[in-house]
């Protein structure tokens, strides 16, 4: 892909990665099929970049990023750290791996032992990967809340005196600890009111200019990964369906699904929200235990073509740098890469 | 503000934001605190503590020697000298039980704590590590557990032979299973947290996740499980020695009293059984009642931490519950009224009108107000807007109109609803039931712990009908089948078999709409009902409102925090800052030409505002916790366009200067609201 150029293999490297989760049933446990949380991914992020990575809930976007974490073994597939194959390694060198790996959670106070003050909490991290006396684990503590814009009074403080977005600042100090190259960050700013939504997202930007630190960004809402988004990968049913930069799938989306999450968005402003055009999903996500055949897209699709009911759409390169999975690229009107709104002007389809 | 000597060569990326609230008392106390509360707590504590005392002191506290035999007094009944008498041997009973005393404490610390001792690790292990270990433990544990635990016990004390240390050995062993399956089911539940994972994701060995994350939260189950079991170990031990397994005669223990006087005294002397036997019921029930107290108040420590607004599934479900209740039964429950004069109803009146409400709560640190002066209104088929910060009092609001807060802590301390020009706070109980579900309904955000999870969906339909109609079965079924078509939940007839759990999210949310409906309401009140939904669902959700509000011409107050979900639906919006509605008016008035500058600072910091690239506007600092409400404008503190006038002056919502030549109401609150040019959303 486009971006990974001159600095070798990129940070991150999914390749057909799967996790199959057995679903079993009655007192024997007999596997009765399978949820296809991730169904074949091939993600790249590079270096200092960050990706986001948008799709509606059940999608699989927090069991991919679980997968890069190796918090989950994939059924099949691979995940390269680096040009190297991570899935095989155990033990220490799983420990050792971990370090350059750190995840921030959607609730924070779920994410935060009760019991520990944030001090424990910061520590944690030191404890596994750094050699720090006590003195300087804790110095090095006060710092990191300095860094993500807080007291270190806060240090001595549990959990539950903090608020959401305190705490969730909290926790991207704990992420930063040792100096990661990759932030998974799953719906870090969903349980977050606007105030302080706006607040953690200005943080990730800045750490981001400041720490050359890659981020995959987790969001169901397209609007708040493009603030801080280099790329951005749309998800549906376990596959990535478009993923290309930010601002071409934030303002020309090729796919039919980001153009109907785009739709979605509610805009604050009274006038344009109800002149837009809204196109509404019917239904909901299919179950991943049992995804439409072809395209997996087609049981909701407003432009569904005959083909897309027994074909899975290929791989299509737009000139733009996007990659975009869908018939209409290659069949029927033949978008040939241009945005989807141009099927709605009119632009292709009179061809 | 200073910055720390800087080892990573960065500086703070955002401005350091000091410690605001004072800090809170310490857990512990806190949990002493309300472990005292309680007066059997304390009778117990007391009662546990004599005897300890008896236990430690022994014969020093003993009035004779226990085993002092005096053949003249036998069986004497309880007189100045022997006040529980003496036994078949005149030996003082009650010298006797409190030497006794420390066999039984000794034995229930000893086989408790020992027990609790050797299955923590077995528990934690099995649990954590699961798959094959966790398979054999729990095999042998389960086999274990399914004899009665005093017939294991007599057949390993038998096993092991006569004696106070071979006894309590036996009831260890049997002790072990409980407590192993106590520990497992905990470390399951806290394995599942997301803090766990946090910790695996940073590479914490698992030793340390063991000790240092998953213990301490498995701790207060286990210690209210050992707690429990101190009265069956006295109980074991009682009945062991009863079948003289345990402490040898001569020596005293109050299982062996018993024996003695049941072989001896029985027919003749009944009373001596008395005494052994009342120690032994109290003892049990001292424990019983301890630890049931620190079960309620860990449970209580662990659920509701100090910031009130952090506890909302578990308030949404007391909500609920009590909505529930009341609609059936209780009398009492709605919230309490001390308002000493009662505001006038608008002319004309509209559907609904709040004048002049404020709320108050009774919490542990004193009263506090939470909602001040809010008067807004609502007209028939109009869609009212209540948006704000989390911790503004949206939700309090909401359920001040329904009278659905309970009292205690909440009172309605000034202000009158009129509904209908009805006033809803001078209604009684049966008047208020009527009105609700019925007239005046209410949808919650959280469908997952709104709907009663034991209940198929056609039940709970039907339940909200009957409570308002008498109708037969076959109406109420067809209405139920007729408002799930309504809300446009495909194949109705068979969802009305299915049970909460087996639907999606946004099912769920429609289904409670459809509930709300279902006696066709004139006003519904919607506590953000799509927060917890997707962008794509959410956008099904407004639809469905839009076109059911148009259809059923109905009057809605939507409560979210999304100002984009406001500019969608709804017709008239209000801000609620700190208890206060600080501008109010039509939406596009308020979203477009904005003149209080909280609306402006939210509209700006909404993300499908700003430019991508661009930072977001934040506002600085945070919500006031309700007691440390600032004097002057509430929004001082955080304002940007703050005066000195703006710290010391009274401020009020007055009509805004667009406002009053206007045909609807603009209100403002805000000294400077003429002076200022505020940026509205584009
Ligand atoms: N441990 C598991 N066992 C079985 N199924 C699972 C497990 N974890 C996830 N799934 C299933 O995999 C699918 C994808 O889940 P995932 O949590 O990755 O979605 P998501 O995109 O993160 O959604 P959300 O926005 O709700 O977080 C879902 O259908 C989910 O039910
Ligand atoms: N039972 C209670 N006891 C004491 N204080 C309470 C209680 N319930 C609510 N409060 C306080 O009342 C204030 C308003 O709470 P409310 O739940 O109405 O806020 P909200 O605007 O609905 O916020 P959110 O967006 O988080 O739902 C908060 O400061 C809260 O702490
Ligand atoms: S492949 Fe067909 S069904 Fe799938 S998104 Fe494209 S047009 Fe729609
Ligand atoms: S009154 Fe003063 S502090 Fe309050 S909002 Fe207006 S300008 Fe800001
Ligand atoms: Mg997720
Ligand atoms: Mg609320």
């Amino acid at each position: 892909m486009t971006a990974i150029t001159s600095a070798g293999p990129a940070l991150l490297e999914t390749r057909q990665v799967r996790k199959l989760f057995p679903i079993e049933r009655g007192l024997r446990r007999r596997v009765h099929g399978h949820v296809r949380a991730v169904d074949g991914v091939d993600l790249v992020v590079p270096r200092a970049t960050t990706v986001g990575l948008v799709g509606e809930s059940g999608s699989g976007k927090s069991t991919l990023g679980r997968l890069v974490l190796r918090l989950i073994e994939p059924t099949s597939g691979q995940v390269c750290f680096e040009g190297n194959d991570i899935t095989t390694l155990h033990g220490r060198e799983l420990r050792e791996l971990r370090r350059n790996f750190q995840i921030v959670f959607q609730d924070p106070y779920s994410s935060f032992d009760a019991t520990a003050t944030m001090l424990d909490s910061l520590r944690e991290p030191m404890r596994a990967h750094l050699e720090l006396d006590a003195a300087q684990q804790t110095a090095r503590a006060a710092e990191l809340l300095e860094i993500v814009g807080m007291s270190p009074e806060y240090l001595t403080r549990y959990p539950y005196e903090l608020s959401g977005g305190q705490l969730q600042r909290a926790g991207v100090a704990r992420a930063l600890t040792v100096d990661p190259k990759l932030l998974i960050l799953d719906e870090p700013v969903s349980s977050l009111d606007v105030s302080t939504q706006a607040q953690v997202i200005n943080l990730f930007a800045q750490l981001q200019d400041r720490l050359h630190v890659a981020m995959l960004f987790i969001a169901h809402d397209l609007s708040i990964v493009r603030h801080v988004s280099e790329r951005i990968a749309v998800m549906y049913l376990g596959r990535i369906v478009e993923d290309g930069p930010a601002a071409a799938v934030y303002d020309q989306p090729k796919h039919p699904y980001t153009e109907a999450l785009l739709s979605a968005i509610p805009v604050p402003n009274p006038v344009r929200q109800r002149e837009r055009r809204r196109i509404i999903l019917e239904g909901d996500i299919p179950s991943p235990a049992n995804p439409p055949a072809g395209c997996r897209f087609h049981t909701r699709c407003p432009y569904v073509l005959d083909v897309c009911r027994a074909e899975d759409p290929p791989p299509f390169l737009t000139p733009d740098g996007t990659t975009v999975f869908c018939h209409l690229h290659t069949s029927g009107p033949q978008l040939e890469g241009a945005s989807i709104g141009d099927l709605r002007t009119g632009d292709r389809s009179a061809q | 503000m200073s910055l720390r000597p800087d080892t990573t060569g960065l500086a703070p990326v955002a401005a350091v934001e000091t410690v605001a609230t004072a800090r809170s008392t310490s857990p512990r106390l806190r949990l002493v605190r309300r472990l005292l509360r309680k007066r059997g707590t304390v009778l117990a504590i007391a009662f546990l503590m004599l005897v300890a005392i008896a236990a430690i002191f022994g014969t020093a506290v003993a009035p004779h020697d226990p085993n002092a035999q005096d053949i003249l007094n036998s069986n004497d009944v309880p007189s100045w000298s022997h006040p529980f008498g003496t036994d078949d041997l005149g030996r003082d009973i009650l010298s006797r039980l409190i030497v006794g005393a420390r066999i039984s404490v000794r034995i229930s610390l000893q086989t408790v704590l020992l027990a609790g001792l050797i299955a923590l690790p077995i528990g934690l292990v099995s649990g954590y590590i699961g798959g094959r270990l966790d398979n054999l433990l729990m095999r042998i544990v389960d086999a274990m557990l399914a004899f009665p635990p005093l017939v294991l016990a007599i057949a390993v004390a038998g096993l092991l032979g006569k004696g106070v240390g071979n006894v309590a050995l036996a009831i260890t062993i049997v002790m072990v299973p409980g407590f192993a399956r106590l520990v497992r089911a905990s470390t399951l539940a806290v394995k599942e947290e997301t803090f766990v994972e946090a910790s695996r994701s940073i590479g914490t060995r698992t030793r340390r996740i063991l000790s240092h994350r998953i213990l301490p939260n498995v701790r207060s189950p286990l210690i209210v499980g050992m707690s429990l079991a101190f009265g069956a170990a006295i109980l074991a031990e009682a009945g062991l020695s009863f079948l003289g397994l345990s402490q040898q005669p001569p020596n005293a223990s109050w299982g062996n009293m018993l024996r003695r006087a049941y072989d001896h005294s029985l027919y003749t002397h009944p009373w001596q059984l008395w005494f052994p036997g009342a120690v032994i019921a109290l003892m049990v029930l001292a424990y019983n009642t301890l630890g049931d107290a620190l079960r309620d108040a860990l449970s209580a420590s662990q659920w509701v931490p100090t910031r009130d607004h952090h506890r909302k599934p578990w308030q949404a479900w007391n909500v609920l519950q009590a909505w529930q209740q009341r609609q059936r039964k209780t009398r009492r429950g709605l919230t309490a009224v001390t308002r000493i004069e009662v505001p006038a109803a608008p002319d004309p009146a509209p559907l609904l009108a709040v004048e002049h409400l404020s709320l108050e709560f009774d919490t542990e640190q004193g009263r506090v107000r939470v909602v001040d002066d809010v008067s807004f209104s609502v007209a028939s088929g109009e869609v009212l807007g209540l948006v704000g910060e989390s911790g503004s009092g949206k939700t309090v609001t909401s359920l001040a109109i329904m009278r659905l807060l309970g009292s205690p802590p909440a009172r309605i301390a000034e202000g009158a609803v009129y509904f209908e020009g009805r006033d809803l706070f001078a209604l009684s109980f049966d008047e208020m039931r009527a009105i609700r579900g019925a007239e005046l309904s209410m949808v919650f955000q959280d469908p997952m712990t709104s709907l009663n999870p034991a209940y198929t969906i056609g039940d709970q339909l039907r339940e909200a009908l009957r409570l308002h109609e008498h109708v037969d079965r076959a109406t109420a079924r067809a209405r139920a089948r007729e408002m799930l078509d309504l809300v446009q939940i495909p194949a109705p007839e068979q969802r009305l078999h299915e049970y909460p759990h087996q639907l999606s999210g946004g099912m769920r949310q429609r289904v409670m709409l459809a509930i709300a409906l279902m006696c066709r309401p004139k006003l519904l009140i919607a506590d953000e009902p799509t927060t917890a939904l997707d962008v794509t669902i959410q956008a099904q959700m407004l639809d469905l409102l839009r076109s059911l509000q148009r259809e059923l011409d109905l009057s809605v107050i939507f409560v979210t925090h999304d100002l984009g979900v406001v500019a969608d639906i709804c017709d008239r919006v209000a801000v609620m800052y700190s208890g206060q509605i600080v501008e109010q008016g039509t939406v596009g008035e308020v979203f477009t030409r904005p003149q209080q500058p909280y609306t402006e600072g939210l509209l700006a910091a909404m993300p499908q505002t700003g430019r991508a690239g661009d930072a977001l506007y934040v506002i600085p600092g945070q919500v006031p916790h309700p007691r440390a409400w600032p004097g002057g404008c509430r929004f001082h503190p955080r304002c940007a366009y703050v005066i000195d006038a703006c710290r010391s002056e009274r401020v009020s919502l007055t009509a805004g200067p667009n406002g009053a030549a206007g045909p609807t109401p603009h209100d403002v609150r805000c000294l400077r609201s003429g002076e200022l040019d505020l940026r509205g959303s584009q």
